[in-house]
């Protein structure tokens, strides 16, 4: 008995929030679900780099092996009290969040860090809004800052600050 | 308001206290009152379709009424006058005006029902379009029967129609029956149901008991058994074989406990408040045949179908005509069967689509018919080895039956939870053919949710009830348990009470599930 | 009529008293494992007469050693700390400790003011259910609960952990009446070694406005603070994950500066500190281990003690012998849990 199984109950719920005594993947607002672009266990979108499509819920082995190691190194939290871990793993332009299930590693998010990258649709960190709606259409849920298209499993996430797109994040759509 | 969750608890026990503290000419009225509460804790929407089904069916019932009194009171003014050749043109004319009335409560209800619940089903098998989205109002299939149920027994003159529609209210949407049954009979429960009830100990206790013990199937049974269902029904490549086969016999496990569970709650409550309810169920799993079984299992369902669809059909005029005129064409031995067989197919077509509205539970339907049908045809074949072999001396022939109705019953509900036919058969047929069976013994059956002490959760209640029923053949066990020291039945409900609340599944620890047959 | 009597009362206070007595049973006892959810309700056993409340999660809970700050500078201090305490949570846990005390400073850890929504019924059970009932308990369980969690199961604990039958270990009955302490003056011990290789990166969020409703629970810890005569010291951890972005620092400051508080952003002063980031952290930079802690209670310690006068009360009598059998209890622990933890290695 390496846990109580309290905590076994627990740790799907904790490692599904991504808690590390309360970590940043919060306030995800739950944007309505694009009925008739739902793909069944995808999403249409997908990032792309080095020829490679990184989809959330991905097994990160799979990454690692196409995408090679981080360069910027890989960091490890493990949730307060609990044995979910979640991990992050730097390369550099784009940052992959991982989280644990079933015991297995998989993509939780992708979050740009710099405008080297772009989105299969062209659209980089420093864009303007307009630029995303003219590859997104307007179909999205506004939060505040935030502009959300969601397809199946993912939410494609941008931020804006004075129609300047300042974050651009992939996101399991939960 | 599940009948598992506190706040129903809660609202019970409220709903006894005032009514056995407010006068007794009034306690059908508080009933009433917690009936509206009950149904508008369900949601405001629902409400308006079951006040269309009380408004129409009593004004229906009761417009019938007054057409049979007012054509008695005509016959006997002029009894004098009349011959008899009037007689039977008013009587006919008459009975067409009821027979309008009736006619037309009966499309509105079916139809209220048909189109809540089928359209979908429409939609999905014969339309490209795409399919609406109804909610159903709370025990809609229920509620509409009895009140049809009503209606027809009005229209044949076998009960008078209520002139009060408050009571008439009651009789429709008594809280404990309206989620899940049993379906009563005016006949039966209006008098039971607008009588004065005075306080007693004894009738408390004798309905708390049978509240455990109902609760006690649901919790600790029926919803275990649902968690590992649900695990092998997720997936019909990976769980097939010896997975379909502990999925069968969880899915009867499941069924029966939560069935009847809830039925024991629903009379048990009801029995708290003085009242008593039509018994559902007469220890369906002792049957020798399915067409005992159907006769032992949801006897209420089964009976409103005989009396209100069967015997209609099979005894209606064009029905004989056509008899009789297959029997000049085919013989007689077709002709005489044809009513039968007719009528028993429409019964179970319809008893299937009541169920669901999809075709899994009509082919189902259908199948129960052909089982009854052919064993029926198979009779005298079982006569005549009979006849020679004596088999049926054989003592353990009985249990032999049993179980074969059982496996029978087993084999057909498959239908009920593989909603996809082919997916049912499919399963069916890999219970004889996949060899997994040493694999799911070993680790398979330990990985669906179901932990080892689940499983003797399971298997010792499964034993309870099947001991209670044992006893059940031989002597009415609550009335012995009745004759006990008080200290005796304290205990034993008492620990049947804390199996609930440690062995329970409820709480945020498991997810609560409703009473299965709520959605029919 | 008397044996109607005895009835009734059977058929009220058996049935009661059997579930009580299955609900300390299946209570989880957070001894051997998950210590976390055990340090709430230590707090009613200790001696309730602290100059320092710290207040916050698993940033205070593992990075301050209140023993230490004894050894020290003789400083009396209590951790109500407890895994992803939020900041309303903290606030309720500040006016519980106020019917039982009043400290002169209160540090609140600020990492919490970055979530605002309870987000695990874990965390929630192992913050709430170690209170004493009280309208600060009903209260805070009422802003925690999330979607699935009912009032009623927080009042008869026993709805929520009767599932626990299935798992019940000799644990659940040993420590069914009585539970040693797992913490030390709240402090729960972490030894061992895993270096930080990695900086966590600075990975860009969607939001970083602190939520109106965790301002004004801080305007209310403030208040409250006010109202009492007690310092309120705002302190952001020496924990390198979460990552503690720029903005939320401003925003922090910002308050700061408004309401002349005290806020220590330790991160900035780890170096001061001496933390060494490949020693003195038990996870990889997000706690630190027990040398860490010494170090970062040696150093606030002293900001507490200059800037607040605290008293030094090691030579005070009344405090000697809990605090003497608090550092021997202390000690031993440490030294327990290092032979541990080599054992491991």
């Amino acid at each position: 008995m390496k846990r109580k199984s309290f905590a076994a109950m627990c740790i799907m719920t904790a490692c599904f929030a991504m808690t590390a005594c309360g970590n940043s993947s919060q306030n995800t607002t739950a944007g309505g679900v694009n009925n008739e672009s739902q793909i069944e266990n995808g999403s249409k979108y997908v990032f792309e780099t080095s020829g490679y499509s990184v989809k959330v819920n991905a097994k990160i082995s799979e990454c690692l092996e196409k995408l090679g190691e981080p360069k910027g190194g890989t960091y490890e939290v493990k949730s307060c009290a609990f044995d979910g871990m979640d991990k992050f793993y730097y390369y550099g332009a784009y940052t992959i969040q991982g989280y644990q299930k079933d015991n297995e590693d998989l993509v939780y998010s992708v979050t740009f860090m710099d405008d080297t990258v772009k989105t299969p649709e062209g659209v980089r960190l420093g864009d303007s809004k307009d630029k995303m709606t003219s590859a997104y259409g307007s179909s999205f849920n506004q939060d505040g800052e935030q502009y959300i298209y969601t397809s199946g499993n993912t939410k494609l996430i941008f931020v804006l600050k004075n129609d300047v797109i300042e974050n651009i994040i992939y996101e399991l759509n939960q | 308001m599940l009948f598992t969750s506190l706040k129903f608890v809660a609202f019970v026990i409220a709903v006894l206290f005032l009514y056995y503290a407010v006068p007794k000419k009034f306690q059908w009225v508080l009933l009433l009152c917690a009936n509206l509460f009950f149904y508008i804790q369900a949601g405001i929407y629902g409400l308006v379709f079951i006040l269309v089904t009380i408004a129409t069916t009593y004004i229906s019932a009761l417009s019938i009424c007054k057409e049979q009194e007012n054509i008695k009171r005509l016959f006997e003014k002029y009894k004098d006058i009349l011959t008899k050749e009037d007689k039977k043109m008013y009587k006919a004319k008459s009975k067409r005006t009821q027979k309008l009335y009736m006619i037309l409560c009966l499309i509105v209800n079916i139809g209220i029902l048909a189109v809540l619940k089928y359209t979908n089903f429409f939609i999905l098998n014969f339309t490209n379009m795409k399919p609406v989205n109804f909610i159903l109002p709370m025990g809609i299939s229920f509620y509409t029967f009895q009140s049809m149920g009503y209606l027809i027994d009005v229209y044949r003159g076998t009960v008078k129609a209520e002139r009060n529609p408050a009571r008439f209210a009651l009789f429709i949407s008594f809280f404990p029956q309206l989620v899940q049954g049993p379906i009563n009979r005016w006949k039966e429960l209006s008098s039971t149901l607008f009588s004065y009830h005075t306080f007693s100990w004894k009738v408390i206790q004798s309905g708390v008991e049978r509240v455990i013990w109902g609760y006690f199937k649901k919790l600790v049974i029926a919803d275990r058994a649902m968690i590992g269902l649900a695990v092998i029904t997720s997936d019909n490549v990976k769980y097939s074989g010896a997975y379909a086969l502990l999925g069968m016999l969880l899915y009867a496990v499941e069924l029966y406990a939560d069935f009847t569970g809830g039925i024991d709650v629903t009379i048990g409550i009801a029995e708290m408040f003085g009242i008593k309810l039509a018994e559902n169920f007469k220890r369906p799993f002792f049957s020798k045949s399915i067409a005992e079984y159907w006769r032992r299992w949801h006897i209420t369902l089964c009976a409103w179908f005989k009396d209100y669809l069967f015997y209609p059909i099979s005894m209606s005029k064009w029905m004989n005509k056509l008899s009789k005129a297959v029997k000049k064409k085919c013989g007689n031995a077709i002709g005489s069967r044809l009513p039968v067989y007719i009528s028993s197919i429409v019964v179970w077509f319809v008893t299937g689509l009541w169920h669901g509205a999809s075709w899994n539970f009509i082919v189902w339907g259908l199948l129960n018919c052909a089982v009854m049908l052919i064993s029926q045809e198979l009779e005298p074949v079982y006569e005549k080895v009979e006849n020679r072999l004596h088999y049926r001396r054989f003592r353990y022939y009985k249990v032999f039956e049993i179980l074969r109705t059982t496996f029978i019953v087993c084999s057909l509900q498959m239908l009920d939870y593989y909603y996809n036919i082919s997916d049912a058969f499919r399963m069916y047929i890999s219970i004889f053919t996949t060899a997994n069976y040493g694999y799911v013994l070993k680790t398979g059956m330990w990985n669906i949710g179901l932990k080892v002490q689940d499983y003797a959760v399971l298997i010792l209640g499964v034993l309870i009830i099947f001991i209670v029923s044992m006893l059940q053949r031989k002597r009415q066990i609550r009335k012995s348990l009745d004759s006990r020291p008080f200290f005796v039945r304290f205990i034993i409900f008492l620990l049947l009470f804390l199996a609930i609340a440690s062995f329970g599944i409820y709480g945020i620890g498991y997810e609560s599930s409703q009473f299965i047959y709520n959605q029919f | 009529m008397k044996k109607k009597i005895i009835r009734i009362l059977a058929i009220v206070l058996i049935p009661t008293a059997c579930l009580y007595f299955l609900q300390l049973l299946f209570m989880p006892k957070y001894v051997s494992d998950i210590n976390e959810g055990s340090m709430i309700e230590e707090y009613y056993k200790s001696s309730k007469n602290h100059e320092v409340l710290i207040l916050g999660d698993c940033e205070v809970y593992e990075n301050i050693s209140p023993v230490t700050m004894w050894e020290e500078y003789g400083i009396t201090s209590y951790i109500r700390g407890s895994s992803e305490q939020l900041i309303w949570q903290s606030y309720y846990l500040l006016e519980d400790t106020l019917k039982y005390e009043t400290p002169k400073v209160v540090v609140l850890n600020v990492l919490a003011m970055q979530q605002s929504e309870a987000k695990s019924e874990a965390y929630n059970r192992m913050t709430l259910d170690g209170m004493r009932w009280s309208f600060s308990k009903l209260n805070s369980i009422k802003e925690s609960m999330t979607e699935e969690e009912s009032i009623i199961s927080y009042v008869f604990p026993f709805l929520r952990y009767h599932s626990r039958w299935s798992e019940l270990t000799s644990d659940d009955i040993k420590y069914m009446f009585n539970k040693p302490n797992v913490t030390t003056n709240g402090y729960l011990m972490q030894v061992g070694v895993r270096p930080m290789t990695v900086a966590p990166q600075e990975v860009p969020l969607k939001n970083y406005q602190f939520s109106e409703r965790n301002y004004n629970y801080l305007d209310k810890i403030r208040q409250l603070c006010e109202e009492k005569g007690i310092k309120l010291v705002l302190m952001k951890a020496p924990s390198m994950y979460p990552y503690w972005y720029e903005r939320w620092d401003t925003q922090i400051k910002e308050y700061e500066d408004k309401y002349n508080l005290l806020y220590l952003n330790m991160i900035e002063q780890s170096e001061k500190i001496g933390i060494d980031y490949t020693t003195d952290t038990f996870d990889y930079g997000q706690h630190l281990n027990v040398d860490g802690a010494e170090k970062l209670s040696k150093y606030l310690g002293k900001i507490l003690k200059d800037k607040y006068d605290l008293a030094d009360y090691r030579n005070n009598q009344e405090y000697q012998k809990t605090w003497d059998t608090l550092t021997e209890q202390y000690h031993r622990e440490k030294e327990n849990k290092l032979k541990e933890w080599e054992n491991i290695q």
